[in-house]
């Protein structure tokens, strides 16, 4: 009993509070290097590649005003926020199999996903804000034009993956057993790349850059959904963003290239997972740069309406077909 | 561990001294991330086209951390131009009280400096040290760019000063 005890709250725990540290700290300086390489394409100097550190560390010692027109929600949704994103990573591939992975947890980390940005808009309408309004309408907008053919895709994906298979379908871990390429029919073949392209740019609107950086125009409706917040719950808000790109780029990197290095050193337990951790990190950073780096610097934000168009039109449309085509054989 | 404050102020007790040197070392960081809000109170756009330009590459004020943020409540550096017209007046106190502190305000310009080709009009209300405290002037009509990132870096090394508790706090109008 015991044992058992140890064996299943301690160590995910435990493992739980590492990953989180280690990726808060990876994400903001993966956003340093991001502004870092934007500043360089633009024949810039640059802030320094912890500069988001020091942003973080100022904004946290800085007084906290909440508007008068604010009701509890304002104060507790960047809390919930963060929390939100700290249970999601027990969901999160991160280069080996999550530390709560089980049967058909995939719902789990859509539903989580999600949930960070409904909290982000729950606290922008309750900050009785009109930017923060327009802000907050635009997110739920652009949310519900997103997530359809990401969720389309993924559970083609794993239903696929499933019947080559493995003991706990619809389970994040799925992609660590089989992967997406593996399937071998032509046919799949043009569909993961085509799926390849529906995830990169629901990546992209995920994270809210170039042409989908629609919720938080600076220039435009004055911040957006951040716009009433200060000190120490921007603070959290701008951790959380940071993480969610983590994970978010890290579910692409799982279904795509999920090819650990820890079996070629022939290291295993704790120490494979810290060497795949690292790897992924790598890899993340490389898909971040082309989503997020390359993507940011040479578009601009679309209208509302015509991310909308885009995403149900060309991206859901792509999704249905890639969808469609790994899935083919097995109906047919 | 809640925090005690005694009756009689206590400015020496060690708690308070405690916090306040915990409080001046977090806030060496905003000398590393300082968040620019810019406030146009009735400026003709030269100084504003001139801040747009310390911004641009060939000056990239990016590299010192220095951002232009979108709403007040993220600023750090308040910087204001034009005369402070009457339509203005009351829009400058309600951004400059909306702004957390520690805040710092640069008036960019002859304007919000002494009136510039507005001296004495009836319809403005310069110098901006009228309305605001106000802790370092860039003059010019306008000024360089140079002349901006250079108030900016005066408004920080002033900060730290306030920080240290070597001058007194900004606002002296209390
Ligand atoms: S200082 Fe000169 S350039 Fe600047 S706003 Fe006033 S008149 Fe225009």
């Amino acid at each position: 009993m015991a044992m058992d005890v140890v064996g299943e709250l301690v160590y995910p725990t435990v493992g739980l509070l590492g990953l989180y540290a280690f990726v808060s700290l990876a994400s903001l300086v993966w956003e340093g290097v991001d502004r870092k390489l934007v500043a360089r394409m633009q024949r810039r100097i640059g802030p320094p590649i912890l500069q988001p550190l020091y942003d973080f560390l100022k904004l946290s010692s800085k007084e906290t005003i909440i508007p008068s027109t604010a009701n509890f929600m304002f104060t507790a949704a960047p809390g919930l926020a963060l929390a939100t994103a700290i249970a999601l990573l027990a969901y999160t591939p991160v280069g080996f199999t999550p530390i709560l992975a089980s049967k058909g947890d995939v719902m789990v980390f859509i539903y989580l996903l999600t949930l960070i940005g409904f909290f982000k808009i729950l606290g922008a309408i309750s900050s009785g804000n009109p930017y923060a309004k327009i802000g907050a309408a635009r997110e739920a907008t652009i949310m519900v034009s997103r997530e359809p053919a990401m969720m389309l895709g993924i559970f083609a994906i794993m239903w696929r993956l499933g019947k080559l298979g493995v003991d706990k379908p619809f389970s994040m871990g799925v992609f660590y057993v089989h992967n997406i390429w593996e399937i071998g029919t032509p046919m799949s073949f043009v569909g993961a790349v085509i799926l390849l392209y529906v995830f990169t740019v629901w990546l992209a609107s995920e994270i809210e850059v170039g042409f989908f950086n629609i919720p938080d125009a600076e220039e435009e409706i004055a911040g957006g959904l951040l716009v009433e917040y200060s000190g120490r719950y921007l603070a959290l808000l701008k951790l959380t963003n940071a993480m969610k790109a983590f994970i978010s780029a890290s579910l692409v990197v799982a279904i795509f290239f999920p090819w650990g290095i820890s079996g070629y050193l022939n290291l295993t337990g704790l120490s494979a997972n810290v060497v795949d951790l690292l790897f992924h990190t790598l890899k993340v950073f490389a898909l971040l740069f082309f989503v997020e780096s390359v993507f940011r610097a040479v578009t601009g934000r679309l209208k509302i309406t015509q991310a909308v168009d885009f995403l149900w039109k060309n991206v859901f449309l792509a999704s249905l077909v890639g969808s469609l085509l790994i899935a083919m054989e097995v109906i047919m | 561990m809640s925090i005690k404050v005694p009756a009689n102020g206590g400015s020496n007790s060690p708690e308070r001294e405690r916090l306040e040197k915990r409080i001046a070392q977090l806030c060496r960081f905003i000398g590393r991330s300082p968040w620019v809000f810019h406030i146009n109170s009735g400026s003709c756009n030269g100084c504003d086209i001139e801040i747009i330009a310390a911004l641009t590459p060939r000056y990239d004020a990016e590299r010192f951390g220095v951002k232009l943020v979108g709403s007040p409540r993220h600023a750090d550096i308040l910087l204001v131009t034009g005369p402070v017209t009457n339509q203005s007046l009351e829009r400058v106190k309600l951004v400059y009280e909306q702004t957390p502190e520690p805040k710092m305000v640069i008036a960019v310009g002859a304007c919000p400096t002494g009136g510039s080709v507005f001296y004495e009009s009836p319809f403005t209300n310069a110098p901006l040290d009228n309305v605001i405290p106000v802790d370092v002037y860039v003059p010019g009509c306008p000024p360089r760019p140079e002349a901006i990132l250079h108030g900016v870096v005066l408004a920080l090394e002033k900060l730290a000063k306030i920080l240290k508790g070597e001058t007194p706090g900004g606002d002296g109008y209390e």
